[in-house]
């Protein structure tokens, strides 16, 4: 843990704004495929939704925003490594995560 | 106060809180926990989780196997949820700064988070609570250790309720903390019966629905002798039922005291009184009370309250103690009778889940499919017979093709100990049991091929009656004093005679002192009971001749309604425990 290394590094914070395409929306399984791909991740990872933002290390919280098919949600990641979870998460939704087809 | 009857099947009285295990066996009773408590109850919590979890990912695996990746994804879900840090953080507090105890707080957070996904009005997260629901429950069984195989943790004395308890479960209760038990279902010759009188501790089963009037942590009153529960019970039920106990148990010491001497009628026939063992540290618990051997050591209580399969060495082990305890005595030693309603967890895949288990893969069957598991019992029986009276027992023998077979292995094992230069006894007197009408309609051919006979009323009567022991609703259809029981036993016990070979009763049936008489009478020379039976059974033997139990046993074969059997038997114990129950 050199401090020079993470000097070096791009700002860190990414935000990306995605959409539920899926049809029954984030329900118990898209959610757990969210916590599973960002749980060894140091940094924070957030999804927004309005006013209500949600901690997406955890389950019951992604589940609680209510978001259906169509909902826009916000993609909040702050820590190092941030472009590489976004991705993996842009993906998820991309495929609608692998359920409901 | 609530007064309940069911039957009494192990005696003794006893009064403790109650913890009500429910059908899954975890305890709901605490709300909280000592301070010093909270970082040991912390980690017990932590480990929780982490036993769910890996419960789940075999459930994961399992599921995408059989059914497909989407099935498998079900339970990764589950497994992340398990995980979640918002939940295990928010239990974590409850327990730390509120000193819950884990099982209240893992209830409050997940039916809060179910209530919160119900709150959303979706009615496809609705159906998510029910996966919160089943976490809780798998959290709670965890807690409460049992799924674990481990002892379920106590620290203060109670009195356990339960819908039912299995045979396993009820090995794995500490008797220094379960002052009784007391089941909605079950019979008195259900295994959970017996284990109970194992454990020595006061049960009562067959209650009915009951359960839903006990919230948990209230005084309960177990009579294990009249067979009632009382629940909440006042001040002055407290007291009759100490006052029971303190009659009973200087009743029970003067006949321990008697007990010490060999048993004879009293025209001194000889009638040796045996114990029945499921654990080798009760042959112990049989000596003190009298018993003047092992006449039925039930061997496959090595399997029920463990994760692995018992090795040769554990057997071996297990043996020795019990001939250590009877150097000299004679210790029968029945081989393993799984199945039915034994069934460990690691041998799940063995038994065959046809509807009629009873009539399946079970006992000495078990051992013939399987017969390297049989052989490595075997070895340690041998090896053990060099140290003591040993002799081998085969369980629900109902063919020769099937004894021969059995003895054939006996043989064998003999062989490869001596070539393998293992010192052991080759000679060992091999039984059988009869408790298969088969068994007993051909026990003249039997009795040339064996050196003892014994006799399992249990499964004899079920098989005979057709009735299932632990179903309700047939109970009264299994009756031990059913003509047609008498008359099977008369034609074993004629067979033995006739081939002069021992014949032992050693089903619940022998502990029964209004059925000793009749077996005395039938010819009947040794007796197998449960270890707390033997004084009583004793006395028993100790006041009647032979000329009268002859008589009794004529008078009872000329009966042919079993409640008129019953009664008479009832009537003819009640006199001969009359006289000197006046000289106390």
């Amino acid at each position: 843990m050199s401090g020079a290394d993470s000097l070096e590094l791009e700002p860190t914070l990414v935000r990306r704004e995605l959409i539920v395409k899926n049809a029954n929306g984030l329900h118990l399984l898209p959610c757990s495929l969210i916590a599973r791909a960002v749980k060894e991740f140091a940094g924070s990872v957030k999804l927004v939704r309005g006013s209500q933002a949600a901690n997406a290390k955890s389950v019951m919280d992604i589940i609680q925003l209510g978001a259906t098919c169509g909902t826009e949600v916000t993609l909040e990641i702050d820590g190092q490594g941030a472009e590489a979870v976004a991705d993996r998460i842009e993906q998820l939704f991309a495929d609608e995560f692998m359920t409901d087809r | 106060m609530l007064v309940r009857r069911g039957i009494a099947v192990s005696p003794g009285v006893a009064s403790a809180p109650a913890l009500v295990l429910d059908r899954d066996l975890f305890s709901v009773n605490r709300k909280t926990v000592k301070h010093e408590a909270v970082d040991s109850e912390i980690a017990r919590f932590r480990q929780s989780v982490a036993d769910a979890c890996r419960e789940i990912s075999i459930h994961a695996e399992e599921a995408s196997a059989r059914l497909g990746d989407k099935y498998g994804a079900i339970f990764q879900a589950h497994l992340e949820l398990a995980q979640d840090p918002l939940i295990l953080d928010e239990i974590v507090a409850l327990i730390s700064k509120q000193n819950r105890s884990p099982e209240s707080a893992v209830q409050t957070v997940l039916q809060k988070q179910a209530r919160a996904l119900k709150s959303l009005n979706n009615p496809y997260l609705n159906e998510r609570a029910d996966d919160l629901h089943d976490l809780e429950r798998s959290l709670l069984r965890h807690l409460s250790g049992l799924e674990a195989n481990s002892p379920l943790v106590l620290s203060e004395p109670v009195i356990i309720l339960a819908h039912n308890l299995t045979p396993s479960q009820t090995a794995r209760l500490d008797p220094k903390y379960v002052k009784a038990f007391a089941t909605e279902v079950g019979g008195p010759t259900s295994h959970t019966a017996i284990l109970a009188g194992a454990l020595e501790i006061p049960a009562v089963v067959g209650l009915g629905r009951f359960l839903h009037q006990v919230s948990g942590g209230e005084i309960i009153v177990v009579d294990g002798d009249d067979g009632s529960v009382i629940i909440s019970p006042d001040a002055d039920a407290i007291l009759l039922s100490e006052r029971n106990a303190r009659i009973q148990r200087s009743k029970d010491k003067r006949l321990v005291r008697l007990s010490e001497k060999d048993s004879f009628t009293a025209d001194n026939v000889r009638i040796p009184v045996f114990g029945n063992i499921e654990f080798p540290h009760e042959a112990l618990h049989c000596r003190e009370r009298g018993a003047e051997g092992i006449g039925l050591y039930r061997t496959e209580f090595l399997y029920m309250n463990r994760d692995d399969e018992p090795s040769e060495e554990d057997h071996y082990a297990a043996y020795m103690e019990v001939v250590k305890t009877f150097p000299d005595r004679p210790v029968v030693i029945r081989t393993l009778d799984l199945g039915a309603d034994k069934v460990p967890g690691m041998m799940e895949s063995v038994f065959s889940d046809f509807a009629n288990p009873e009539l399946g893969l079970r006992s000495i069957r078990v051992s013939l499919h399987d017969k390297e598991r049989f052989k490595i019992q075997l070895r340690a029986l041998l090896r053990a017979a060099l140290h003591g009276d040993i002799r081998v027992m085969f369980p629900l023998i109902s063919s020769l093709s099937e004894l021969r077979e059995a003895k054939a292995l006996v043989r064998d094992v003999a062989e490869d100990l001596h070539d393998a230069n293992v010192p052991h006894k080759s000679a060992i007197p091999i039984g059988m049991m009869v408790e298969v009408p088969s068994a007993a309609i051909m026990a003249p051919e039997f009795a040339k091929e064996v050196d003892f006979f014994s006799i399992g009323t249990n499964d004899l009567i079920q098989y005979t009656l057709a009735a299932d022991r632990s179903d309700p609703a047939v109970a009264r259809y299994y009756n031990s004093a059913d003509p047609a029981i008498l008359r099977t036993i008369k034609m074993v016990a004629d067979a033995a005679l006739k081939a002069k070979i021992s014949v032992t009763i050693c089903g619940q049936m022998c502990s029964d002192p209004r059925f000793v008489p009749l077996f005395i009478g039938l010819g009947i020379e040794r007796m197998s009971v449960t270890p707390q039976a033997i004084p009583e059974i004793k006395d028993l033997i100790r006041r009647i001749t032979t000329r009268k139990a002859w008589e009794i046993a004529q008078q009872a074969s000329e009966m042919d309604l079993a409640r008129e059997i019953d009664q008479f038997l009832l009537g003819e114990v009640k006199k001969l425990l009359v006289p000197s129950g006046e000289e106390e």
